[in-house]
């Protein structure tokens, strides 16, 4: 695909097409499809997108000298291929692809045949205010245009019982039920902690030390007193003679069995009772 | 290059067949006018080949390129 050749395309358009209308430009698309690069015509025909998604003007309807101004019904139109983009840089416009885009979708959506409210629109730009070009659009008036009224159904009161299932208790009462016997807690737990806080320790330690400890420490005096003289070999010697005394249980079982006990007979089983030849009387 | 300095790169006879399926015959100039191009011109061959016609249409592309181009 060779690269497409605005100026070759105007100057085919022009030596052979002297008819400017979106026919004859259809019927050159599809007489010299090589010089349109493989693009479509897009629109309402006269304008040709490449497969690249540029987008080329190829009909120039009427001469616009400046912005603002009314087009020409009677004008001829001129085979033109300015590109869409070069619209806005004829105005000293420098929009990105994609404002381009969105206006071209404007373009599209007010038509062709009625340039003159693109226009309009175009001549309150931002650009063209600030270079004093054009008339800024009327100012904001503020508020909420489009404000909610109020409307036919009001909201539930919550509180009526519509149904006369009675009031059931709410959580909350619930939970206050269940802490009404923590009420008195408060108090208790600061005595509790007026206690803690009056203890004294170290003065605690220094009374055992006076008294019980003192008394522990005799105690234990008299208790060694009492081992003084004693050898562990004399009581260690005292128990020499108990190991003879003491059973052997770690001989040879030599004690007699026991008898063998006789099994007791069971004796016969029980009668069965009569047979059914010889019933027994039905029960009274 | 100049948008007048004339670049011929083929030359082949052709048939180009309308809606109907009628054939043309046709001679195929493939041409590239400066860096402008490449313009594709068939003149046909029947029922008379006229060999001025493609000349004349090569003057008229030079023609409104400069105007274009100018």
């Amino acid at each position: 695909m060779t690269p497409f050749d605005p100026a070759a395309l105007v100057a085919v358009l022009s030596a052979f097409y002297p008819t400017v209308d979106v026919a004859t430009l259809a019927q050159a698309r599809r007489a010299r499809p090589g010089v349109f690069a493989g693009g479509a015509l897009v629109g309402d025909g006269d304008r040709l997108q490449l497969p690249d998604g540029r987008v080329f003007l190829l009909i120039w309807q009427g001469a616009w000298t400046a912005v603002g101004d009314t087009p020409d019904p009677a004008a001829a139109g001129v085979w033109d291929a300015n590109r869409i983009a070069g619209f806005f840089l004829t105005y000293g416009l420098v929009v990105p692809e994609s404002v381009i885009q969105q206006w071209l979708g404007y373009w599209r959506l007010w038509g062709w045949k009625d340039p003159g409210y693109f226009l309009m629109r175009l001549s309150h730009a931002q650009e063209l205010v600030d270079a004093g070009l054009a008339t800024a659009l009327p100012a904001d008036p503020g508020g909420d245009a489009f404000a909610l009224e109020d409307g036919p159904l009001a909201p539930i009161d919550d509180s009526v019982n519509f149904f006369g299932f009675g009031t059931a208790p709410t959580m909350e009462s619930i939970v206050s039920d269940q802490l009404a016997p923590l009420d008195g807690s408060e108090p208790q737990l600061d005595t509790v902690q007026g206690t803690v806080a009056q203890f004294d320790p170290a003065g605690a330690g220094a009374a055992l030390d006076d008294g019980t400890l003192e008394a522990a420490g005799a105690a234990h005096a008299g208790t060694v007193a009492a081992f003084t003289g004693d050898s562990i070999d004399d009581v260690a010697g005292a128990t020499d003679g108990q190991r003879a005394g003491a059973t052997d249980t770690r001989g040879t079982y030599d004690e007699n069995p026991p008898p063998p006990v006789s099994v007791v007979d069971p004796g016969d089983p029980p009668d069965k009772g009569p047979g059914s030849a010889n019933p027994l009387p039905p029960a009274a | 290059m100049a948008s007048d300095t004339l670049t011929m790169k083929n030359i082949q006879d052709a048939s180009v067949y309308d809606f109907k399926g009628d054939r043309t015959r046709v001679k195929r100039y493939t041409f590239y006018l400066g860096t402008h191009g490449p313009f594709v011109e068939e003149v046909p061959l029947d029922p008379t080949f006229d060999e001025q016609e493609i000349g004349r249409r090569i003057q008229a592309l030079k023609t409104h390129l400069m105007l274009v181009t100018s």
